[in-house]
């Protein structure tokens, strides 16, 4: 009965987002093992602190090749991440709360930097999911058990989306059509399969703010601040890394998981004091 | 002097264009009229204590103010420009860099300061005395139109910080967090160009409402949180400086004339009973004065 952390989708190209998140979440927990899933051979000998380098062979459909990537994890219990973040802040006691709950546990909201709580509307792919299903699913962070059975959804929803196809689930579905099926988009991401098993499975999923999300990607939908909609965060927010290595955005510090999206931050003088922190 | 439990603080310093006596009289009448809280201090200086004993015959005095307070400072250049309505503008200096210095000059275990300008119409503030909380402001606001207030008094800047308004301003004297609190509020002061720019908001005015903001969040450590507590009511009602007062008939029930922020021909009226409100046009409310010290005296 293991426990451990995921990285999913790792290459040579974010190799040093990887980097950072490995070691900031080794800051916070000094016990448990961590493995990343690469689609390029040989990434751990750049790596401090990895437990298992599993390869896998990139899928042209990408959303089950993130599925596949998940049933790949060699722990019996797995927080799996995205590698674009990093960890400033996390209590792992909540692993005792995680093992009492169900075969996966996905956080139930994500903010702001400045701690306000974002909608799902404001993204493109949290408003097709929120038209769907009523709600939208964040996995930048996601718990499975799998002695709970967690490899049955996700085995489900790597089928799903290995063999979607928008014109043959439209047809399939046509006479269920009565208001209870949803509209089937042209491809599928991640978030929407899981908005799907959520509505299908609920009583195998669990949504809980077992990490704080702060999300920085681009709000395609964000209609009242255009910033967030046409750039990214960088370019218009003040940000700085000080000594110790807190991140701050318009001085307010980042606590949590943070989703920063884009590379353009880690600049030279950042990783220097995020380095110097993390190591 | 040992401190007496509960009361009301206020603070006049004449400028030589407003009449700060004359608003503070207002005020403090306010108080008693609608507080049950309402032991009053004015916080001033000599020369506008010497014009508010022309005001105030010695009769009156006692159901005004229950203590003063003589404080000769020195006041900081500080230019303000107020507007009188939408068409007349003037500017005068603004004695407000000292707010900071009330917390050891007030005489009250548990004080609630509020400007000059603030009415009183009703008892919901006396709710604050009996709580927990060490310090307290209001953070949201609604015009007397019910708009928003403009976007740099929601925040300090767009992705900013939020605002809170030192319009009214609750503590106790015993707490930790309070001294805290008003020494952090110092700082900013005397940091203020250095905030400015790292907060990013514009002007030259100091604003003591950004200064009590960046306080608000640097000791939440500069993050949203709940350290500094909402005053009862949780949303303040301000009429704007463009606002004119056509009428009062009774001191908390008044007529006001709204300009249309965007269009300022454009006006409605707006009836404000039983409420407490920020009276930003200072002048509005001194055209009435005559009147309104016949009311609050009868």
């Amino acid at each position: 009965m293991t426990e451990g952390y995921l990285i999913v989708n790792c290459t040579m190209k974010n190799l040093t987002q990887v980097e950072l998140l490995i070691k900031s979440i080794r800051w916070f927990d000094k016990h448990r093992p961590i493995s990343i899933i690469t689609h390029e051979d040989n990434l751990k000998k750049y790596l401090l602190y990895i437990d298992e380098e599993i390869y896998l062979k990139p899928n042209k459909i990408l959303t089950a090749t993130y599925f596949h990537s998940l049933l790949a994890s060699p722990y019996t219990k797995t927080i799996a991440f995205n590698p674009d973040q990093i960890l400033t802040n996390f209590n792992i006691d909540v692993w005792e709360n995680l093992r009492g709950m169900n075969s996966i546990v996905m956080p139930k909201t994500k903010s702001n930097f400045n701690g306000d709580l974002l909608d799902y509307s404001l993204y493109t792919h949290g408003s097709i999911e929120q038209k769907s299903f009523g709600e939208g699913s964040i996995i930048d962070a996601i718990f499975f058990n799998k002695d709970k059975g967690c490899d049955y959804v996700f085995g489900m929803a790597a089928l799903i989306s290995y063999y979607y196809n928008q014109n043959q689930f439209i047809d399939f579905f046509a006479d269920k059509e009565n208001n209870v099926m949803p509209p089937f988009p042209k491809y599928l991401w991640p978030e929407w399969v899981m908005s799907l098993m959520y509505k299908i499975l609920e009583l195998k999923i669990t949504k809980f703010d077992f990490i704080n999300l702060i999300d920085l990607s681009v709000r395609e939908n964000n209609y009242t601040n255009n910033k967030w909609s046409s750039m990214t965060w960088p370019e218009f927010l003040s940000y700085w890394v000080n000594e110790q290595g807190d991140i701050k955005i318009e001085n307010y510090v980042q606590l949590g998981l943070v989703k920063y999206n884009t590379s353009a931050w880690l600049t030279d003088s950042t990783l220097i004091n995020l380095r110097k922190k993390f190591i | 002097m040992s401190k007496f439990d509960s009361g009301i603080l206020l603070i006049a310093y004449n400028n030589g264009k407003i009449d700060y006596e004359k608003l503070a009289l207002i005020a403090a009448r306010c108080v008693k009229l609608y507080m049950t809280n309402n032991h009053v201090t004015l916080l001033t200086d000599q020369p506008t204590f010497e014009a508010l004993k022309k005001e105030l015959p010695t009769s009156l005095a006692a159901e005004t103010f229950d203590h003063v307070i003589i404080d000769n400072v020195t006041h900081e250049r500080n230019t303000r420009t107020h507007r009188d309505s939408p068409w007349n503008e003037f500017t005068t200096q603004f004695n407000n860099k000292n707010k900071h210095s009330i917390f050891n000059k007030s005489p009250y275990e548990k004080t609630l300061m509020i400007d000059v300008d603030y009415l009183i119409g009703n008892d919901t503030l006396d709710a604050i005395f009996d709580t927990d909380s060490e310090v307290a402001m209001y953070k949201q606001a609604i015009s007397v139109r019910n708009y928003q207030p403009r976007i740099w008094e929601q925040k300090l800047h767009p992705d900013g910080i939020d605002m809170w308004w030192s319009t009214a301003v609750y503590w106790r004297s015993d707490s930790e967090l309070a001294k805290l609190f008003f020494g952090v509020w110092e700082h900013v002061k005397e940091n203020y160009n250095y905030y400015k720019w790292l907060y990013k908001f514009p002007g030259v005015l100091f604003r003591t409402d950004y200064a009590v903001s960046i306080a608000v969040h640097i000791l939440n450590g500069h993050r949203q949180g709940n350290l500094i507590h909402e005053l009862p009511g949780k949303v303040m009602l301000f009429s704007e400086q463009i606002d004119d007062i056509a009428d009062f008939k009774k001191i908390n029930d008044m007529l006001l004339i709204c300009p249309d922020p965007k269009e300022l021909w454009k006006n409605i009226a707006s009836r404000i009973k039983n409420e407490n409100v920020h009276v930003m046009n200072k002048m509005a409310i001194l055209r009435h004065y005559p009147k309104i010290k016949e009311m609050i005296y009868d």
